[in-house]
């Protein structure tokens, strides 16, 4: 057979290599970097890569934090967090919280207008705030305690609350979104939110060039009010769901900010290309949350010595250097240090002792140890957490059932059905007042058995009610209450983490949570 | 033949209710619905089940599926419970991208996939077991894997290609191109490989037929009786194999497209799957099965076209 054939397998195997060299040279030559180009007035693009997608643009039904970084560009809110916590001018250009912490009075700036050309004044605020309100968004219950707007002059108006919220100013801010103001124009019409922007912020989003879920395109807004701070002539934020990905794209330059995870942070922060750098800074606590306080499906749970014994047998210092290097510090506490109500001597409450743990599993009648039922969403941070804690609780007698839930409406079903009376997970620390809804308060969605106390009830209402000077004893009292008794059992802070480029400057996130992208520019 | 596609077209509507509605139960099923996941774990209970009374959750889900196929029979699909957007707009705007990859993974299998069969056959010993090693492991190496030592080596070391994203074709051909070269050969390596081994067992047993040695005796040129008798007696094996391909490349599409972060069809089901946005999984559905459907029916076509008998049959 072969004698015959050879000619024409070469031409054969010569034709298609042809062709498909040819498909590959067309493909290099058009260059390999990405959509990093660069607009008419030469400012270029800024590249971002986000985790994951807002579930709307609307900023009423919009999540907060990282999935509220879309929203950024395109929504001026009325006031900005700094990285060390202080508020600072936006659409705002000066407020007043009430000495009872139950309104504040916000004065306007006079040049905004919204990305359609309507004006931002008190009218326009006050119709915003209203629709966040009543659209009942996942953050709407921040607002939960409004009696009403009133429109003082036509840049003035006033947000009157039913009670106290020392912390109501950071609720008008771009991570709690209240204040990302809408144009009036366009709440007409509130389904457009869905897929079109209409703030007030530097730039405004490309429908055109926008694909829901997975790319976001901004051009600069014509009329926002500082043009100054346009870096760019044009934004574009991607969906990176796989970090490997992202990583990647981040080398070879798509990308020019990373959002990213401790763990990505650890694994890379020694294999970074030239002048690239991560940004990362505490924000945020993880590890187990001891729901079940009253001990209705998981027994031991209703025993504090359980809890604390739990506290005792893990090894902080150990799990936060194994999981998480040097993106992750070890603590006990909700509010991790530098946010209001962090007590360093909190961190010491606890100190690992496996002979402490079972001595006071003994005491509350399990000397021979106990299971306690854990779930968690399915994804590598947790997973990862979930078998180094259970690797050593384990030797103070203390054995943990694992349900993994494939999202979180997944965990949130099952807690409903009480399958297990504790859960591994993480969130931010924040603002007190506004992190204790998520954890402290009886309905909050990490507080699934609605776990009260009367001594916990009288140090919130302390702290929600105690001025500015007294403030942050009143919640280190709160989170000492906590912490001594054992309703978490957290055992690290987080570093949020980003990945920049050279050539690109960007803040600190701090007590921001994330980086405002509108302070993203190219480098001086 | 009209009428066999009419009559072939008719057996499959059925077959799209079917699919339609094992999706939704399966979405039905599924922990968790789409109030919880519209309000991310924040909402109160009577919040929860407030928004489920006006989604419409709390109906039975025979009567949710009766209202989405009364309306889907009128050709309105709905829109997506957090965006709003049309599903139809959804699935049109992101066909593009999937197809792209689906094409580039036939083109990439006829073009590697049949020479390197052919080459094979005829030349057998070595270079017949180098395809039976690369078959193994176009195999043994997962597809996202296989993605990221692409994007690994080509992109980041080498540079040649944009390591992810998308540029539609009238934007810039050219980076249309480059940004589907990666996608399109992780994708379709496992393909290459199968068409490449089904290329080689089928010439391999036409070139030993007796018509061959007969159209050998009459001096026809060996590139004539390969490309003009040979490879098309060996194709209709070869058709079912290529019409496996494109249907495993609709699934393949689903991890390429989150690995190379690709706004298409499999990654839109993926994000619609999470957020129990159940309209647009049902949009993606019925494209993709009205999609398998047709491949199956060119597939059958062709088998007349290549084989004569068939036809008359």
């Amino acid at each position: 057979m072969s004698s015959f054939s050879r000619p024409v397998s070469r031409r054969t195997v010569l034709a298609s290599s042809v062709g498909l060299a040819s498909v590959l040279a067309l493909a290099a030559c058009s260059g390999g970097s990405g959509s990093t180009g660069s607009g008419g007035s030469g400012k270029g693009t800024l590249t971002v890569s986000n985790t994951f997608a807002p579930v709307s643009m609307d900023p009423a039904l919009s999540g907060n934090g990282r999935a509220g970084t879309m929203l950024t560009p395109a929504y001026e809110p009325l006031v900005r967090t700094q990285a060390d916590g202080t508020l600072v001018a936006a659409l705002a250009e000066s407020w007043k919280l009430a000495p009872d912490n139950r309104s504040v009075t916000f004065t306007l700036r006079k040049d905004a207008k919204f990305s359609d050309g309507e004006p931002v004044n008190a009218d326009a605020a006050q119709k915003s705030i209203e629709y966040w309100v009543k659209a009942k968004g996942p953050f709407s219950v921040n607002l939960g305690n409004l009696d009403r707007i009133t429109v003082d002059s036509a840049y003035v108006f006033t947000v009157w609350l039913k009670s106290p919220n020392p912390d109501l100013v950071s609720v008008f801010n771009a991570y709690w979104l209240a204040g990302n103001l809408i144009s009036p124009k366009a709440l007409a019409d509130p389904k457009q939110l869905g897929t079109k922007t209409f703030g007030a912020g530097p730039y405004v989003l490309d429908p055109a060039a926008t694909v829901s879920g997975k790319s976001y395109t901004y051009v600069p807004n014509q009329y926002y009010y500082d043009k100054s701070k346009v870096y760019w002539d044009k934004v574009v934020i991607s969906v990176y769901e796989d970090q490997n990905s992202a990583i990647q794209a981040f080398k070879t330059g798509q990308l020019k900010v990373m959002v990213s995870d401790p763990i990505t942070g650890n694994a890379n922060k020694n294999n970074l290309p030239s002048g690239a750098r991560i940004l990362s800074d505490p924000v945020q606590w993880t590890g187990l949350l001891l729901l079940d306080r009253k001990g209705e499906t998981d027994k031991p749970l209703g025993d504090v010595r359980v809890r604390q014994a739990i506290n005792y047998a893990l090894d902080r210092s150990l799990l936060t250097k194994a999981l998480f290097g040097d993106f992750g510090t070890p603590t006990s506490q909700l509010q991790v240090k530098g946010f209001v109500g962090y007590d360093p001597a909190n961190d010491e409450d606890y100190p690992y002792s496996i002979d402490k743990a079972k001595a006071l599993l003994a005491e509350a009648g399990y000397p021979n140890g106990v299971t306690i039922r854990v779930g968690y969403v399915s994804n590598t941070l947790n997973a990862t957490q979930a078998q180094a804690i259970a690797g050593q609780l384990v030797k103070a007698g203390i054995k943990l059932a694992f349900t993994e839930a494939q999202n979180f409406g997944d965990l949130n079903t099952r807690l409903g059905e009480k399958q297990f009376g504790a859960i591994i997970a993480q969130s931010n620390s924040g603002t007190p007042f506004m992190a204790q809804f998520q954890t402290l308060q009886p309905n909050g969605s990490y507080n699934t058995y609605h776990s009260q106390d009367p001594e916990l009830t009288r140090l919130l209402a302390a702290a929600a009610t105690a001025p500015a000077a007294q403030s942050e004893a009143a919640w280190k009292a709160v989170y000492k209450w906590v912490d001594d008794n054992a309703w978490f059992g957290i055992i690290s802070a987080l570093n949020v983490t980003y990945f920049i480029a050279k050539g690109v400057d960007a803040p600190h996130p701090g007590q921001n949570l994330v980086i405002d992208l509108v302070d993203v520019k190219p480098a001086s | 033949m009209l009428k066999l596609i009419l009559h072939r077209l008719a057996l499959s509507v059925p077959l799209l209710f079917v699919v339609t509605f094992l999706t939704f139960l399966l979405n039905a099923l599924s922990p968790g619905d789409l109030a919880q996941t519209i309000l991310q774990g924040q909402g109160t209970p009577a919040q929860v089940a407030a928004l489920r009374h006006q989604i419409g959750l709390d109906q039975p889900l025979i009567v949710q599926y009766a209202a989405w196929a009364g309306h889907a029979l009128h050709g309105d699909l709905g829109s997506s419970a957090y965006t709003g957007e049309q599903v139809w707009d959804l699935v049109v705007g992101r066909m593009g991208v999937t197809l792209s990859i689906m094409v580039g993974v036939l083109i990439v299998c006829l073009l590697a996939g049949v020479s390197l069969g052919i080459l094979s056959a005829l030349k057998g010993g070595a270079i017949g077991r180098v395809i039976d090693v690369l078959s193994l492991g176009g195999l043994v190496f997962p597809s996202f894997w296989v993605a990221l030592v692409f994007i690994s080596f080509f992109a980041v070391t080498l540079q040649w290609f944009p390591a992810t994203g998308y540029t539609p074709f009238a934007d810039d051909p050219g980076m249309w191109l480059a940004g589907l070269v990666l996608p399109v050969l992780a994708a379709g390596l496992h393909s290459i490989t199968s068409v490449a081994k089904q290329t080689r067992d089928s010439m391999s047993d036409v070139m030993g037929r007796d018509f061959i040695r007969a159209l050998r005796a009459t001096g026809l040129p060996t590139s004539t009786i390969v490309v003009k008798h040979a490879l098309r007696n060996a194709s209709l094996p070869l058709v079912t194999v290529l019409g496996l391909v494109m249907v495993a490349a609709i699934t393949g599409t689903v991890f390429v497209e989150k690995v190379f972060v690709l706004p298409g069809l499999g990654s839109l089901a993926v994000d619609a799957t999470q957020k129990f946005d159940i309209y647009v999984l049902q949009g993606v559905t019925l494209f993709f099965t009205v999609l398998t459907i047709l491949i199956n029916l060119i597939v059958d076509l062709s088998y007349g076209w290549l084989n004569p008998k068939v036809r008359v049959s």
